[in-house]
């Protein structure tokens, strides 16, 4: 039995150890959001933030997870209103949409660590793969989202510092 | 323009119902009425509208990304004259009254949705809007034509308003209208056809709440995985079944023709179970090679020389070349199937209603009425979803083991199990004058027929909606090259090979090569001729609506900057015009930074302007990624590339910057999903002989050396 705390929740799987973290989530613990593309860790489309950190999971071992924040699509948001998600809405970034659970969460663990990203930060982290070609409107949401996190961040940043 | 048939919209039916205005067709071309509690005219109706004015649409088409869930939705909107806040929408069930009008069958393709339904669907909420405003009439005392209406309300000359929700009940008792009591808009009224209207799948989508095939889910559901002969056609010999079914939560390994797949509680146990089966085959194309292949062709273009040209200044003769390619959805094929004794339930993300049921009814004892196909979201088409080859594995697995299957494929199954874009190989030998222009076009092409196994599979249905003469002539193994912007008459020879490799329909089929090939042949013959690439282009055109579209590009991009090396190509397809400049720098060891592309496209009337700039993007971006790295390749009968790490898609970091501009023209929607592909090959190309003088006249260009780097 492995012990698991998704999207706050604490869980447990009765699962083999090596089994892929992707796997486990959608099919034990039955959150489909995060998709399959490759198996191998080359395309995102597996992407969770454990810890905070954007990672492929096809290739996670759940043993590995034990312990650690886990954070899908799912639990990004109460009511999809995260910073990232509205970007990706105001800019209609989807097409096929699947790849876009992966991208949205890739950018949010990009913008947790770096709040205002070049076009070359952007370059160098947003390595999922899209086959629809949504890329130029990836890269314009992930400017979008900066700004409306900073903005939506603000007022708590303020508040900290008179508290 | 095709319309749906009388027998398919004039007797529309209202259904008197307690709580909705539905308006469907009968399968049986009789006028539909009936309470609402009878489920029969669900799976033939378009539209219905409930007490409390929320409007539900089915849409005919798949929703693969291009947007067909809203655009489709406008066109019904804007006839209708609902809110569009108060619109949901379903995906049509497996009924051929919902055929596109361009098939005769229900097949997401050939970028044929807006083009094919643009006059049914308007039609269709025409009806409504007509009914509403008759009972109103009614109600009021009033003439009908001294009413209008506008967010779902039917208003009177005095101000005086009533919802369309409360005139449901009147409205279902009466007749639906006679054609010529239906008129549609003029495009000058129109309200949202022509605005960029938020798409309704993206909430959805960003908030991992689309449903996908692969997402399918319900108590008793297992999971198969599959592996297929690694050599093309072989057939499996031994199995280890002990090995896998001591595998936890394997329960079934079931022998399919060139594969064997393995049925377990989860997909990874499947996955565990196939590998301790470790299956071996035997037999099959052991000596396929790709360069056997390419000899092939190369034999048939030389067994067919082109002809001697007289009376010509000067004759030139070039040969280019394009392999195989995937088409690498990411979503990998999948299909869930629960079979019982009377009824087929089949949940796919499918590009074809008809095909998914045709085939089911061919491999069980039902008919259609007993079989549901439930189209889910499509993880990506390009083509490869409107086959069913998948689909009959999960049948015929859910057969054997009677139970109900998910099937899903690995990537490497994917990869290695696609019916390809077919190889290409072509020959021309152009005459021109003294001026350089061509006035002898003689062209052959060597590539494999996709319609030889599509006439075999779906012979009744595909000649039904193909012209006879069509069908002696491959029709899109030829398009893009028996026509051409540049001379009216190529004399052109189709040489079909016989490969043993299965080849399909991959986002604008034919285009997809014979827009690299005579773009890259007019670029030469520009060259030669000593004359800039787009003023050679725009001189020899004879189309007005290409020159114009050729010309605003140039002028967007700026063309002839000296900054960059810039590349330019234009082609036609699915009714639509479109120009891609590209501009690129690359360094002394050929990586490419690639610094922007520009389009420009004519497709017709447009219903979302938004979708329509974000297909140009995408289709763009696929041509290129092919252009830059696709190609499959064959040994010992095996396919080479298995995964991403080898059969490589661009990432963000390569991708130029791109700009859009829609230059609609014409009266007629045209296609928007394929066309901004065919340019990009040439583009690229030709601006790669801009920049070095070197001239690639075989795809992908990695096999000259050339990579993308960090775009400029």
């Amino acid at each position: 039995m492995i012990t698991l705390k998704v999207n706050g929740e604490q869980l447990t799987v009765d699962v083999e150890p090596d089994t892929p973290l992707l796997w486990v989530v959608r099919e034990q613990i039955g959150l489909t959001g995060t998709k399959f593309g490759c198996g191998i860790a080359q395309c995102g489309a597996c992407t969770m933030l454990i810890n905070g950190q954007a990672t492929r999971t096809c290739v996670f071992p759940v043993s590995a997870a034990e312990g650690l924040d886990i954070t899908t699509i799912e639990g990004l948001s109460e009511d999809g209103t995260h910073p990232v998600q509205k970007a990706w809405i105001d800019l209609e970034v989807p097409q096929c949409g699947y790849c876009q659970s992966g991208q949205i969460l890739t950018a949010v663990s990009l913008l947790s660590q770096n709040p205002d990203p070049s076009d070359r930060d952007i370059d160098l982290q947003m390595n999922n793969i899209c086959r629809c070609g949504t890329y130029p409107r990836i890269r314009a949401a992930v400017h979008e989202a900066a700004k409306l996190w900073t903005n939506a961040a603000a007022p708590k940043a303020t508040e900290g510092e008179s508290a | 323009m095709t319309t749906l048939s009388r027998r398919q919209f004039l007797q529309t039916g209202a259904a008197v119902s307690g709580s909705a205005l539905l308006i469907g067709c009968s399968s049986k071309g009789q006028v539909v009425v009936q309470p609402s509690q009878d489920t029969e005219i669900e799976d033939q109706l378009w539209l219905s509208i409930s007490l409390d004015n929320r409007v539900q649409i089915t849409i005919p088409s798949a929703e693969m990304g291009q947007g067909v869930d809203t655009s489709c939705a406008m066109l019904v909107a804007e006839e209708l004259g609902c809110r569009w806040e108060d619109i949901t929408v379903k995906t049509a069930p497996w009924n051929k009254e919902f055929d596109n009008p361009q098939f005769r069958m229900q097949m997401t393709g050939g970028s044929t949705t807006i083009s094919g339904y643009w006059e049914p669907m308007r039609i269709v909420g025409a009806t409504a809007r007509a009914m509403f405003v008759q009972a109103a009439a009614q109600q009021w005392q009033l003439d009908a034509s001294t009413l209008t209406v506008s967010d779902g309300q039917v208003i009177a000359p005095d101000g005086a308003s009533l919802s369309f929700g409360s005139l449901v009940a009147v409205a279902s008792t009466l007749d639906a209208p006679d054609e010529d009591n239906v008129t549609l808009k003029p495009m000058s009224e129109h309200q949202l056809i022509g605005k960029s209207v938020p798409r309704v799948d993206t909430p959805a989508k960003t908030r991992g709440e689309a449903g996908f095939g692969i997402d399918v889910n319900f108590e008793g559901l297992k999971v198969a995985t599959i592996m297929h002969a690694p050599v093309l056609n072989a057939t499996p010999t031994n199995v280890n079944r002990e090995a896998a079914l001591a595998v936890r939560g394997v329960e079934d390994v079931v022998l399919l023709e060139n594969a064997v797949a393995v049925v377990a509680d989860t997909y990874w146990h499947a996955k565990k179970g196939i590998e301790a089966a470790a299956p071996t085959f035997s037999g099959g194309e052991s000596g396929l090679n790709t360069e056997g292949v390419r000899q092939i062709l190369k034999k048939q273009l030389d067994d067919e020389p082109l002809p001697e040209v007289e009376g010509a200044s000067k004759v030139l003769d070039f040969e280019y070349e394009v392999p195989f390619l995937a088409h690498s959805t990411l979503e990998p094929m999948n299909c869930t199937v629960k079979l019982t004794e009377d009824r087929c339930d089949i949940w796919v993300p499918s590009q074809s209603q008809s095909l998914t049921g045709q085939i089911a009814e061919k491999l069980t004892d039902l008919k259609q009425e007993q079989i549901h196909v439930h189209l889910t979201y499509l993880g990506g088409g390009f083509g490869r979803r409107g086959e069913i080859d998948f689909v009959a594995e999960a049948l015929e697995i859910a057969k054997a083991t009677g139970k109900p299957i998910k099937l899903i494929w690995s990537r490497e199954e994917d990869t290695s199990n696609d019916f390809y874009r077919p190889i290409a190989m072509t020959r021309y030998r152009i005459g021109v004058d003294d001026q350089g222009n061509p006035i002898a076009w003689h062209n052959h092409l060597a590539s494999p027929s996709i319609f030889e196994r599509i006439f075999k599979l779906f012979a009744p249905g595909f000649i039904s909606w193909l012209p006879f003469t069509r069908i002696i002539d491959d029709p899109v193994a030829v398009e893009g090259m028996k026509e051409t912007p540049y001379v009216l008459e190529p004399e052109f020879e189709y040489l079909q090979s016989k490969l043993p490799v299965p080849v399909g329909f991959w986002r604008s089929v034919g285009n997809s090569y014979s827009g690299f090939f005579t773009e890259s042949l007019i670029d030469e013959l520009a060259h030669d001729a000593g004359k800039d690439a787009v003023e050679y282009r725009l001189q020899n055109m004879h189309d007005e609506r290409a020159r114009a579209v050729l010309k605003r590009a140039a002028d967007a991009a700026n063309w002839g900057r000296k900054d960059v090396s810039q590349g330019v190509a234009f082609h036609k397809s699915f009714g639509s015009y479109v120009a891609e400049i590209i501009d690129l720098t690359i360094s002394e060891d050929k990586e490419i930074s690639l610094h922007k592309v520009t389009i420009v496209v004519d497709s017709g009337i447009v219903v979302n302007p938004d979708t329509v700039k974000a297909q140009m993007e995408g289709g763009m971006i696929f041509g290129l990624v092919a252009a830059a790295e696709g190609e499959i390749n064959f040994e010992q009968g095996e396919v080479v590339e298995q995964n991403f790490d080898t059969y490589k898609m661009l990432r963000m970091h390569q991708t130029p910057d791109i700009e859009v501009i829609l230059a609609p023209s014409g009266d007629a929607p045209g296609g928007v999903g394929e066309p901004g592909t065919p340019p990009i090959a040439a583009a690229l190309t030709n601006a790669i002989f801009a920049a070095t003088g070197e001239r690639l006249r075989r795809l992908p260009i990695r096999k000259a050396g050339y990579r993308i780097g960090n775009h400029g």
